[in-house]
């Protein structure tokens, strides 16, 4: 009954380490921690992701381009 | 009028031409920084550094000298369309913080340094993650497809929070076990570059939910410990470098929002391979 019972709980234990062990309350809170805050100031720019179409709104409103480049993601830190 | 901008040097076409015409300008040889630039392409300001004061100075100075004019209207001709954003592909936001590891900094308390070095240890690294038609139609039928997961852990379980992330290769995905039932997703992962130099291996815990036919909730959590270095990655965290050792890392991917200007931006290592969506 014990060997039975201890053959169980390892089994219990193999299934939960191959599924993961974070928690449905680990998962909330770095949920809500790994996101931007809201209203970051550079995203209230109208940023465009092609050159052309921003040299076509420039022209457009007779102003020059500002291009942001980083050699990583530009939505990140690069 | 901003443009973000992200490998379309390599485009073979009329945009393509204008990058590499930027790039010929550039302080640095290459696209990365802050430019301003007349609609002919001319570089009237270039600043390396993503220094607030300077940018403004910089702004402000284009501003007051820029005369319009010498604009070009695009020729058309045939598009590059290799970082266009596929038919029927759903978008997913990736975010990666450290949660730990780095020493205290080590600048001055209330200089524009240490508060610089505070943000770069604080801050996410952000990508986009593509989903194919054909596994988003799997995933509203409950099956995670093998190709998605092949995706999510080559192409996004790295630290992009400083520097130049180094995807995985085939061979140093030494371990993945993913499964999703009834909504939720459950896993480890555990990669490895054969010298064993840089790794992460981590757990997965994600909620799954369709309507309709369609996604209405895709969060999936990775959180394990990351070791080693990409490019970069030492040089943007100051003072201090980057964490040393192994250090805890969580990943964040969720539906991205489709009235986001910046949701056509395509994720960062499309730019390096053209098997991202195999």
């Amino acid at each position: 009954m014990i060997i039975h019972a201890l053959k169980m709980s390892a089994f219990i234990l193999a299934v939960c380490l191959a599924a993961g062990t974070l928690t449905d309350a680990e998962f909330e809170k770095l949920h809500k921690e790994i996101r931007p805050p809201k209203g970051e100031l550079w995203r209230s720019i109208p940023w465009k992701i092609s050159l052309l179409e921003g040299r076509d709104a420039a022209t457009k409103e007779k102003k020059p381009m500002f291009v942001w480049v980083a050699s990583g993601e530009p939505l990140g830190c690069g | 009028m901003g443009v973000a901008h992200n490998g379309r040097g390599a485009l073979k076409d009329e945009e393509g031409e204008l990058c590499r015409k930027i790039v010929d300008q550039s302080r640095s040889d290459s696209l990365q920084g802050l430019f301003v630039v007349n609609t002919a392409g001319d570089v009237l300001e270039n600043l390396l550094e993503f220094d607030p004061k300077q940018t403004k100075r910089m702004l402000e100075k284009a501003l007051r000298e820029f005369k319009p004019g010498g604009a070009r209207k695009g020729e058309g001709g045939r598009r590059d369309t290799k970082l266009d954003l596929p038919e029927g592909v759903v978008v997913m936001d990736v975010y990666a913080k450290v949660l730990g590891g780095y020493g205290p900094p080590r600048s001055k308390e209330g200089s524009p340094r240490y508060e610089l070095e505070k943000a770069w240890q604080n801050g996410l690294g952000r990508d986009h993650l593509w989903i194919r038609k054909d596994e988003a139609e799997a995933l509203v039928k409950g099956v995670l497809p093998e190709s998605l997961t092949q995706r999510i852990v080559r192409y996004h379980l790295v630290d992009n929070s400083r520097g130049t992330p180094l995807w995985w290769k085939e061979g140093e995905v030494r371990k993945v076990e993913m499964t999703l039932s009834h909504g939720r997703l459950t896993g480890v992962v555990h990669c490895e570059t054969s010298g064993g130099d840089r790794g992460y291996q981590a757990d997965l815990l994600g909620f799954v939910t369709a309507k309709d036919g369609k996604l209405t909730r895709v969060d999936v959590i990775a959180k394990g410990e990351f070791w080693g270095k990409a490019i970069y990655s030492d040089r943007y965290s100051i003072e201090g470098g980057g964490p040393k050792g192994k250090y805890p890392l969580a990943i964040a991917i969720s539906l991205a929002d489709a009235n986001d200007n910046l949701y056509r931006l395509q994720p960062d290592v499309l730019r390096a391979t053209s098997d991202y969506l195999r």
